[in-house]
């Protein structure tokens, strides 16, 4: 939800809360809906605190029988020539008698849905909800003498438009990506698999934001237990606000102080239809691009949607390329600074001298200037997000020129570092997702100061904590570093190389789906 | 520790084959045997299936206990205790002993300012983090350090022969003194080192599968792990030859430093080293997790993780106070350990334990059938 | 509680850090080593050891690549053991030297005649930073040191060396270069006994150079005998060895045919194959030598497209080869040092014989009877079948 709501419920009112205020219906107080149109307008009024966006329309019918209606909704959040055209229109235009009956009528939504075009009409006399409603966009209909308010779903809020991916590009493949209207992106993953089996379930998390959650999966194909696991463990979030989908991956991960993630966020809808393909669920949240897929394993966060776009040996290269670029990006700046504190014999001689020759004279140990230029690279790359589109020629001249050029030539730090550093750097940004980088960017530190401490020993010691660590990971009670432990040869075949696509008839099992095969067995494969 | 880890058959040979390559791989099994030190690891594979297989037998009769639960049932509440009580000294022990092996290894290799303490304080610290994870984790962590291991010593393999290192005959005259040197390297030392430390298994047998996979997979690992040595031992005859190898104190390490193709593939023996790291942590976590699992049995802990810290930090200084040099440790290893320690705790007490077990399964066997 | 005892651990590895007993090295506290020279000092029964070290210049600030600056930097100190002397050096060193890079070693004349080679070359097995398998050469006629210091205009002293020994083993096949391991191999088998090359000093012929500039220049294989240098294998003499243990990659023959003209025959490949027995306390030698070659000049008009001057050629080839290896056996046997192995190959071929000579093989090698085949055949002549025709 937009945040400029969430400040000013929470100073103003807190009968909203759900769970707090239980209302009761029969008691005559301030929160009950009464018979009369002036009152209920105020009650509504005084539940939200009056607020300048609170647009409230009163068209008098029949002044003689006092008899009159009310629009009540929310200023941009609700469709205002829906609600001119739909709702206004249709009612100003009918006469007095033939409204007055049409309320008595004990089924009087559906009479009236007939004359007010909209989606949905709904009839509720609880103000609580009816409050919720007016705050998700519905427009509320409120007549003279009756207690029930009707709620025309004319909801519309400004949107931005679909784009193109900014975080997960690709050459070749679908440029569209997830916007921060939940239904927006529903709709695209509906739209790529027209099928009756794509089913969506709402939760709710968030206590003041109330933020629609949409758990999407294939039936047939996804794991019941998973799913059913998934679901309590959604129940169990208790969050006051859900700003993002990461607040809820916090939440549901296994491991709460993994440095790996355990669910992968995409904004790329052939992600999550290729997941939902191999058994996997995904959870919209609304308010962010970014859709959670789970039970993931360590092996996805490098596979991108492009490995399949592409020729077959392409991807499978691109793929050992990222895991080659991964290694950089975790055990350069380690192993080098290790070999060139505690094994100078590995160098080869003539690289030795050059290295040699590029040491002297420069100021720090080579820890110190190997930590001074990671963390330098990190200051720019997190300047590089921040800073505003202007400046950006300023920065990256900065960067490039001042701090690698001009410190080489300064005498400040050796060149040899400023390529490590750099190397790192550009194999960092290799990862389809960007996360699983994120554990490099840190992990790297740490074989850093082992290196130096006690060479390759350290860093082969560390390593092992690292690998211990992954293999005691789990995703939703599955193991993440599937298939490669616990080993399944059949399940190599999208692992470090991926097989062309009518070699791979079997899903990946690592989500255990529970169809094993894509297509039905000796299905309609060579048909066509 | 979760009581119900199960490990598959591929995990549980990755155990066996990175245990069994151990300090067997470092140290260059047999010297004595000069250029045939590949028999008797040869002849050893067969002699390490029947020990194995002793093993097994007690496994099969007492399938959810480990050696030092069964002993008791055996032999009896008090002596039972006592020599499980002994075992986990002996896997303590012998937890220090590797460790300070290779603590001396890479002190004399790569690290020659830097204390065995701090070298085995690393190596302990990164064992402790890994045992907290779990049992069914290490073993895991095993099938990738299997691939490590194959990652490192395929190529370096490939490197050696392009080098035109290997000299095979290196090899002969065979058999030059006859079989006597044959048969004295081994017995008892090949069959102990590496074979007979296979007794480490007899608690880590409940923790397989199934009693199938144990059998199937353990002679497979014990089988696989021997023609390696042997043919490791081969390589490293022919690439240095008898009189280098019996100088060296690490003769691996000697045979890859010799590598060099062109100037940039030089000084692999450094490269070597992460192997020996590997074989050693596998090594050196199966005996710790012995004895913290076999101290957990014997004083019925609920958390035999509680005994993790106290026995890791033991180790460490045992590894160091062990001997006042490395000299005398190997002296105490060649000499006193096999004779003293692994022929009684190797074979003497499970060769005992199980005929005991048979006598007793008879008896009750003859008691159930004379009533009738 | 687990927690906080992972926290004292690693705090625990941090002191260790602090203790300063660490390998931890920067570069530039290092100096690196090149190429040792070991002389002995008859007066003061002391080793003299060289070291010839790359010298660290500074391209920091410059902007430029450190590549080509190899400027070397010469040290010697004394020592009753080359340990020993490697610690005097530091009084001269301003840093740590890091022998992980000795290239070469140079051993003095004096040394290798006079003191034993038997002893020098513990430290090179013992010590894990320097390697066993690098080349050692004898300092023919001269010191080590000064072998040294020779300075070449472009290279460093020590890659200089190097690339002589390496060219010259490739492409002329007269010197081989003997590694470290491969002597201390030679030298504890009582069946074998190495052959290390010679380098002595000269003074350039090089016009472009001022005049008496040294030079350094590999001359001949010496022949060690129970660890004293006794002799030199020299000139086409010490291609016996490189046969016989089928290290020859390349080398050529220069064949006569008529006159002062000769025909130069490439030999690409050779394999030999040995087989010693004993007879009535002679050990026979039988070596078999198959080669293959092609004529890569030709100063002299013959129809070589004709069998039977192929033939011819072949057959002078061979006994070229013939001769060089025999020419290397006499001169071996002279000096009653088995360099080629025959005794190892006995050992291996007929243990119990060997067993019966193995303490008095020296002399019983020295009464060996030779027999040696070579059989060479001539594969091609390159790009011209005929030479054109000389007037």
């Amino acid at each position: 939800m937009p945040s400029f709501f969430k400040n000013k419920k929470t100073k103003t009112q807190t009968t909203i809360d759900s769970s707090s205020s239980k209302p009761s219906n029969g008691k005559q107080d301030e929160t009950t809906l009464t018979f009369e149109i002036d009152k209920n307008v105020q009650l509504i009024k005084d539940c939200m605190g009056n607020p300048p966006d609170l647009n409230v329309r009163k068209i008098i019918i029949d002044a003689s029988s006092d008899f009159s209606i009310a629009m009540i909704r929310m200023d941009g959040m609700s469709d205002k020539k829906e609600v001119d055209f739909s709702v206004i229109e249709p009612l100003s235009k009918l006469n007095f008698q033939e409204l007055r009956e049409q309320l008595d009528n004990p089924n009087s939504a559906e009479v009236l849905g007939r004359l007010i075009a909209v989606n949905k009409l709904e009839k509720m006399n609880n103000l609580e909800k009816v409050v919720k409603s007016i705050l998700q966009g519905n427009t509320a209909i409120l007549f003279s003498h009756t207690q029930q308010i009707f709620l025309a779903s004319t909801r519309l809020i400004d949107k931005r438009g679909l784009s193109e991916p900014t975080s997960q590009t690709v050459i070749r493949g679908p440029k569209d990506s997830f916007t921060e209207d939940l239904r927006t992106n529903t709709s695209l993953v509906r739209a790529r698999i027209t099928n009756p089996k794509l089913r969506i379930e709402t939760l709710n998390a968030g206590e003041i934001t109330h933020t629609n959650i949409e758990l999407m999966y294939l039936k047939g194909i996804a794991n019941d237990s998973i799913l059913q696991e998934v679901r309590s463990r959604i129940k169990k979030i208790k969050i006051d606000a859900i700003l993002e989908s990461s607040y809820i991956e916090e939440f549901i991960q296994d491991s709460k102080n993994s440095i790996f993630p355990t669910l992968i966020s995409t904004e790329r809808p052939d992600v999550v239809v290729a997941n939902l393909l191999e058994g996997r669920f995904a959870i919209f949240v609304y308010g962010t691009p970014y859709v959670l897929i789970g039970p993931a394993t360590f092996i996805q966060f490098f596979q991108s949607p492009e490995d399949y776009y592409q020729n077959y040996y392409m991807g499978s290269f691109i793929r050992i390329l990222r895991f080659v670029a991964f290694f950089i990006a975790l055990y350069i700046p380690g192993l080098y600074v290790a070999i060139m504190t505690h094994h100078h014999a590995l160098i080869p001689t003539t690289l030795l001298i050059t290295l040699a020759g590029q040491r002297e004279g420069v100021p720090f140990p080579i820890v110190v200037e190997a930590l001074i230029m990671e963390l330098v690279f990190e200051v720019l790359r997190e300047a590089g997000v921040r800073m505003p589109r202007a400046v950006g020629q300023t920065v990256s001249i900065v960067g490039a020129l001042i701090l690698g050029q001009a410190a080489v030539e300064a005498g400040f730090v050796s060149a040899s570092t400023v390529i490590v550093v750099s190397l790192t750097a550009i194999a960092n940004f290799t990862m389809p997702f960007f996360n699983v980088a994120i554990a490099a960017r840190i992990l790297r530190f740490f074989l850093l100061l082992l290196g130096s401490f006690i060479g390759m020993y350290g860093i082969l010691l560390g390593t092992f904590m690292i690998l211990a660590h992954l293999c005691s990971l789990r995703s939703f009670g599955l193991p993440y570093f599937d298939p490669i432990t616990p080993f399944k040869l059949l399940e190599q075949k999208d692992v470090f190389i991926r097989l062309p696509l009518p070699k791979q008839r079997t899903r990946p099992q690592p989500a255990r789906p529970e169809q094993k095969f894509r297509v039905k067995r000796g299905g309609s494969q060579n048909e066509t | 520790m979760k009581s119900k880890i199960k490990i598959g058959g591929l995990q549980f040979f990755c155990l066996i084959f990175l245990f069994e390559l151990g300090s067997a791989v470092l140290f260059g099994m047999a010297k004595e045997a000069k250029q045939d030190a590949w028999i008797p690891i040869l002849l050893g594979i067969a002699g390490g299936c029947i020990l194995f297989s002793v093993y097994l037998g007690l496994h099969k009769r007492y399938p959810d206990l480990p050696l030092t639960s069964y002993s008791q049932q055996i032999l009896g509440k008090y002596l039972g205790w006592v020599i499980g009580f002994g075992y986990v000294v002996y896997f303590s022990y012998l937890a220090a002993r590797v460790l300070r092996d290779f603590e001396e290894l890479l002190v004399i290799s790569q690290y020659h300012n830097t204390s065995l303490l701090t070298l085995g304080l690393y190596m302990i610290a990164s064992i402790i983090y890994v045992m907290f994870k779990g049992f069914e984790v290490f073993s895991r962590l095993s099938q990738i350090c299997l691939f490590l291991f194959l990652f490192t010593a395929l190529p370096i393999l490939l490197l050696e022969v392009s080098a035109q290192l290997l000299q095979p005959e290196n090899l002969l005259p065979l058999l030059e003194n006859g079989w006597s040197p044959v048969i004295k390297a081994l017995f008892p030392s090949t069959i102990s080192v590496p074979f007979g430390e296979m007794v480490a298994f007899t608690m880590l047998l409940p923790l397989v599968k199934d009693y199938k996979t144990a059998k199937r997979f353990g002679y497979l690992g014990i089988i696989v792990s021997g023609l390696y040595l042997t043919f490791r031992t081969l390589m490293n005859i022919a690439a240095i030859g008898t009189d280098a190898r019996m100088r060296s104190t690490f003769p691996v390490l000697t045979e890859i430093g010799l590598v060099e193709i062109g100037d940039f593939i030089q000084r692999l023996d450094s490269l070597i080293l992460i192997i020996l790291v590997i074989l050693g942590f596998v090594k050196i976590f199966i005996f710790f997790y012995c004895a913290v699992l076999g101290l957990g049995d014997l004083f019925k802990l609920k958390k035999p993780d509680k005994m993790i810290y106290p026995l890791g930090i033991l180790i460490i200084f045992t590894s160091v106070f062990i001997a006042p040099n490395f000299n005398t440790h190997l002296e105490i290893g060649f000499k006193i350990v096999p004779i003293y320690l692994h022929l009684p705790f190797q074979m003497a007490i499970p060769i005992i334990l199980l005929l005991v077990a048979l006598i007793k399964s008879k008896i009750k066997k003859s008691r159930t059938k004379q009533p009738n | 509680m687990k927690r906080k005892c992972l926290v004292i651990l690693v705090l625990f590895m941090f002191t260790h850090f602090l203790g300063g007993c660490s390998n931890y090295r920067e570069l530039r506290d290092a100096v690196f080593i090149a190429g040792l020279g070991i002389d002995w000092i008859k007066e003061k029964k002391r080793y003299e050891i060289t070291f010839q070290a790359f010298s660290p210049t500074s391209t920091a600030g410059t902007g430029s690549a450190g590549a080509g600056s190899t400027g070397s930097v010469l040290y010697t100190a004394e020592g009753r053991t080359i340990s020993e002397a490697a610690r005097q050096a530091s009084k001269k060193f301003s840093r740590m030297p890091d022998y992980s890079h000795v290239r070469i070693v140079v051993i003095g004349d004096d040394l290798a005649k006079a003191e034993s080679l038997n002893y020098i070359f513990d430290v090179f097995e013992r010590d894990a930073n320097i390697r066993a398998n690098i080349p050692a050469l004898i300092a023919r006629g001269t010191s080590a040191k000064e072998v040294l210091s020779v300075i070449p205009a472009t290279e460093h002293p020590v890659q200089s060396i190097n690339g002589k020994v390496r060219n010259s083993s490739k492409m002329l096949g007269e010197n081989e270069a003997t590694e470290i391991y491969q002597i201390i191999n030679q030298l504890t088998s009582t069946g074998t006994e190495p052959t290390i090359g010679g380098i002595s000093v000269i003074t350039s012929e090089n016009p472009t150079q001022p005049p008496g500039t040294k030079e350094t220049k590999l001359r001949g294989m010496g022949i060690i005998k129970e660890g004293k240098l006794v002799g030199w294998l020299d000139g086409t003499k010490s291609k016996s060895i490189l046969f016989l243990n089928n290290q020859m990659r390349q080398t050529n023959e220069s064949i006569n045919c008529g006159g002062h003209r000769y025909t130069s025959v490439r030999i690409t490949s050779s394999k030999s194959k040995i087989k010693v027995h004993m007879n009535t306390g002679k050990p026979e030698i039988t070596i078999h030598v198959d080669a293959l070659g092609i004529v890569d000049e030709m100063l002299c008009n013959r129809k070589i497209m004709e069998y039977d001057v192929l033939h011819e050629y072949e057959k002078k080839t061979a006994g070229n080869i013939a001769k060089h290896i025999q020419d290397g056996i006499n001169e071996a046997k002279k000096q009653k040092s088995d360099i080629f192995g025959f005794g190892d190959i006995l050992h291996r071929q007929h243990p119990e014989e060997w067993k019966k000579y193995e303490s008095r093989w020296h002399d019983v090698f020295a009464k060996s009877k030779v027999s040696i085949h070579v059989n060479f055949i001539l594969h091609g002549t390159s790009m011209r079948v005929e030479p054109y025709p000389y007037k």
